[in-house]
């Protein structure tokens, strides 16, 4: 009698273990398969996008080599997606629906606001977020991305220089050039830098790239491009060149004086912060906004950090955080 | 006159969506920027100054404070001093208290035996908690009413920013916080304050770096330790006069090798797990004030020593039991005490201590301030922790009696510095990050290091001498 007990008992624990609602083992590889099918869709989704925008149109076999699965299982993801009415298959090739590209929007918001999050929340290297975000996008609510954005006041780029899609869907294109086409001597603005490859990304951020930058190309040859930010030289391989967009500056470069360049003793006043975010909000709560006046005072005993008075108080700065400080210098006669 | 638009909410949404595109991210600029300018315009009208013919006190303090001559010397005879301070201040009224706490416990004791009550119950109640309690009570009480107040006042004339000051360029090159310096500050009294005090670093990965590393300064309950073996192995060599002096110096060696790894850990960290840039650091350096000296005492007893003091007690009371059962409880013809300390023997000897030291630092996870009377009763062999009266009297137990060598006292002067956090700062670990897996790292990855740099000193010492 017993051992049929014990066998009986062993066997509801096992089926309980197996089949129990949500938290069962049964449910949950149904929900893992259902997240995986998901972003597996949500990923062909934004490459057809991607090359709607840009380049020949996807096609299958261009989505089997993006998501690194087999040309047929990329057949059946298609064939898949066309019943559910997001996408259509033309002459040359993938084309979103109405519904399709709404979707697509969403995750590329999704994407974005999560990058904007990392970069200006959490600090994180340029060269790092696109992992992340690619991990994070698919699991975020509609409500959660609303909260982010009201929270990061509304961001219109991603730190890239990719325009955030709004909460209705709309995504205002911009008309771009890569940097290796662009004229010798002509001043413009970095509006964009490609987060794809993430290696090539990190060469254009160690060479000391950032979007909204004033540059202009020096000089170019085979192995690099020289350009010139107002204050030094910097070189570029094309390759990684042709990963940043630029748009023309109606001005010559200017080169910014930075609050780094003040000596002890010195005031300049601050004309605007290159940071956002979390450094951004630390620096105006300090009262250091456009139009103070701020006097370099002391340097620490290893030169660094640097104390300014601003507003009568005395801030200590890291020579990065001064270096995102924009000034006009002012002489002593002039106050 | 109202225009007649459609206002359907989807119109009105598309309509914000407009507006918001236009502001340029720059709303909350200009909020701040106009709240500021309100405020200027306000004191421009209110206050009026007159420019000072010369430097002001403060730029000169500054000057001094912050000199690349003098920044640092300043900063360690100030360490110094208040370690001397609190060594010398310090020794009187802890054995007032002891004798005091002890002549209760004689009188109590003998109250219970006067009763009929069974001697198990008077060893366990009076010998066992009591006596752990009074202990911690004695032996910490009067160094945090002299240590937390001294701390204070250097705090109230606005030194600490200074010290952050000074010593962020150290900490910007190891990937952490200049205020690091400040939860290190704080740690000198508790691990468990300094840990708290980690809220004041406002970058997420910079603050786990400086909680996961509080541990590295030793805490007021392991200053005992540092002291004893201060004064009985370092202060013994110099003449009487200049022992305290001595003592306090080789206090501060201690310090500067926990700073060392304070910082060495943090730029492992900072390279492997936490990996990131040094973020933002903005350090407010705030005019130099007269301290407020009822404030300072209200704080600095309140808040901190009493604080401290009472978890200590509610750590100390079931420690001092379990001592007394350790001791108490034979298995064939052996105390407790006896085959664990034995087992653990090995281990300690090859890490330049003992098992009995090994042992009292498992029964001093609760309170570090419990490993010296710990000790001393396990050697002794008694029922109950003992206090020597004299320190030529624990000199003789140790030195000659226990075979204790300069190696002994080294290397538990580097286990009592860098061994795992007390359970209450691990405690405070966990409520502060909220992570299981960071509280482990925080507990686990001190305790490796200890025995890591022990064995490593205690081999290197045997196959040089």
């Amino acid at each position: 009698m017993l051992p049929l007990l014990v066998l009986f008992l062993a066997l509801a624990a096992l089926g309980a273990l197996l089949f129990w609602p949500r938290s069962g083992l049964l449910d949950r590889w149904r929900q893992a398969r259902q997240l995986a099918d998901r972003v597996q869709m949500e990923d062909a989704l934004k490459h057809i996008h991607a090359r709607e925008a840009r380049g020949p149109l996807g096609t299958p076999e261009s989505l089997a080599g993006k998501l690194g699965v087999t040309v047929k299982q990329a057949l059946d993801l298609v064939s898949g997606m066309e019943e559910s009415g997001l996408v259509q298959s033309t002459g040359r090739g993938l084309r979103l629906s109405q519904t399709g590209r709404k979707l697509a929007l969403r995750v590329i918001r999704a994407h974005r606001l999560l990058e904007r999050y990392l970069v200006d929340e959490l600090r994180m290297p340029l060269e790092e977020i696109h992992a992340h975000a690619d991990r994070r996008e698919h699991a975020i609510t509609e409500e959660e991305l609303d909260a982010l954005e009201a929270r990061l006041g509304y961001p219109q780029e991603d730190p890239h220089g990719d325009p955030i899609p709004t909460s209705a869907g709309a995504l205002e294109p911009q008309e771009t050039t890569a940097l290796t086409e662009w004229p010798v001597g002509r001043p413009a603005r970095i509006v964009h830098l490609e987060d794809e490859p993430p290696e090539t990304l990190a060469k254009i951020v160690a060479a000391g790239l950032a979007p909204g930058m004033q540059i202009e190309v020096r000089r170019v040859s085979s192995q690099n491009l020289v350009i010139w930010d107002g204050e030094e030289e910097r070189a570029l391989p094309p390759v990684a060149a042709s990963n940043v967009s630029v748009v023309p500056l109606p001005h010559p470069v200017e080169a910014p004086t930075r609050l780094t360049s003040l000596r002890p003793g010195e005031s300049g006043r601050v004309i605007k912060l290159r940071c956002a975010g979390f450094s951004r909000r630390r620096l105006l709560d300090l009262g250091i906004t456009p139009g103070a006046v701020i006097e370099c005072a002391f340097p620490g005993p290893l030169e660094e950090p640097i104390a300014y008075r601003v507003r009568g108080a005395l801030i200590a700065l890291r020579r990065e955080q001064a270096n995102e400080i924009e000034i006009e210098a002012i002489t002593a006669a002039a106050e | 006159m109202a225009t007649r638009t459609a206002t359907t909410p989807d119109r009105i949404l598309e309509r914000a969506e407009q507006l918001r595109r236009g502001r340029d991210l720059a709303f909350r600029d200009q909020i701040v920027e106009s709240i500021y300018a309100d405020a200027q315009a306000i004191a421009e009208r209110a206050v009026r100054r007159g420019k000072p013919a010369g430097p002001t006190w403060d730029e000169r303090l500054d000057r001094v404070l912050t000199s690349r001559l003098w920044g640092f010397p300043i900063m360690l005879l100030g360490l110094a001093a208040i370690f001397w301070i609190t060594i010398v201040g310090a020794n009187y009224p802890s054995r007032a208290l002891a004798f005091l706490f002890f002549e209760v416990e004689e009188f109590a004791a003998g109250l219970f035996a006067s009763l009929g009550a069974p001697w198990w119950l008077t060893g366990f109640v009076w010998h066992g908690v009591y006596r752990g309690l009074a202990w911690v009570v004695s032996v910490m009480l009067p160094p945090m009413a002299i240590f937390f107040p001294t701390f204070t006042i250097l705090e109230n004339l606005g030194y600490l920013p200074r010290v952050a000051f000074n010593m962020d360029w150290l900490f910007k090159k190891v990937g952490a916080h200049g205020k690091q310096a400040l939860t290190m500050s704080m740690g000198f009294g508790c691990n468990a304050a300094g840990v708290i005090a980690c809220r004041v670093i406002d970058s997420p990965r910079e603050r786990l770096i400086a909680i996961l590393t509080n541990n590295f300064v030793p805490c007021n309950g392991r200053f005992p330790t540092l002291i004893m073996l201060a004064t009985i192995f370092v202060a013994a060599a110099f003449p009487p006069a200049l022992a305290s002096f001595a003592a306090a110096g080789a206090v501060v060696g201690v310090v500067l090798i926990g700073v060392f790894f304070t910082l060495l850990v943090s730029w492992v960290l900072s390279r492997s797990v936490l990996k990131g840039e040094a973020s933002s650091f903005t350090l407010e350096l705030p005019p130099y004030r007269r301290p407020n000296i009822g404030q300072i005492l209200y704080t600095s007893i309140i808040d901190r020593t009493l604080f401290v003091l009472w978890r200590a007690i509610l750590m100390a009371a079931p420690a001092g039991g379990a001592i007394w059962l350790l001791s108490n409880i034979s298995v064939g013809g052996d105390s407790l005490t006896g085959w664990v300390s034995g087992f653990l023997d090995p281990l300690g000897r090859a890490i330049g201590l003992d098992g009995v030291i090994l042992l009292a630092y498992i029964i001093a996870i609760p309170a570090n301030e419990i490993v010296v009377p710990t000790i001393i009763m396990a050697y002794l062999g008694a029922g109950m922790m003992l206090e020597l009266d004299s320190l030529t009297e624990l000199q003789a137990l140790l030195v000659g009696q226990q075979g204790w060598t300069l190696l002994t006292a080294v290397s538990l002067m580097l286990f009592s510095l860098l061994h795992n956090p007390c359970s209450t700062t691990i405690w405070t670990m966990y409520k502060e990050t909220g992570s299981k897996k960071w509280t482990a790292l925080g507990a686990l990855m001190p305790l490796a290091i200890a025995f890591v740099v022990c064995f490593a000193v205690a081999q290197t010492a045997r196959a040089v001498l």
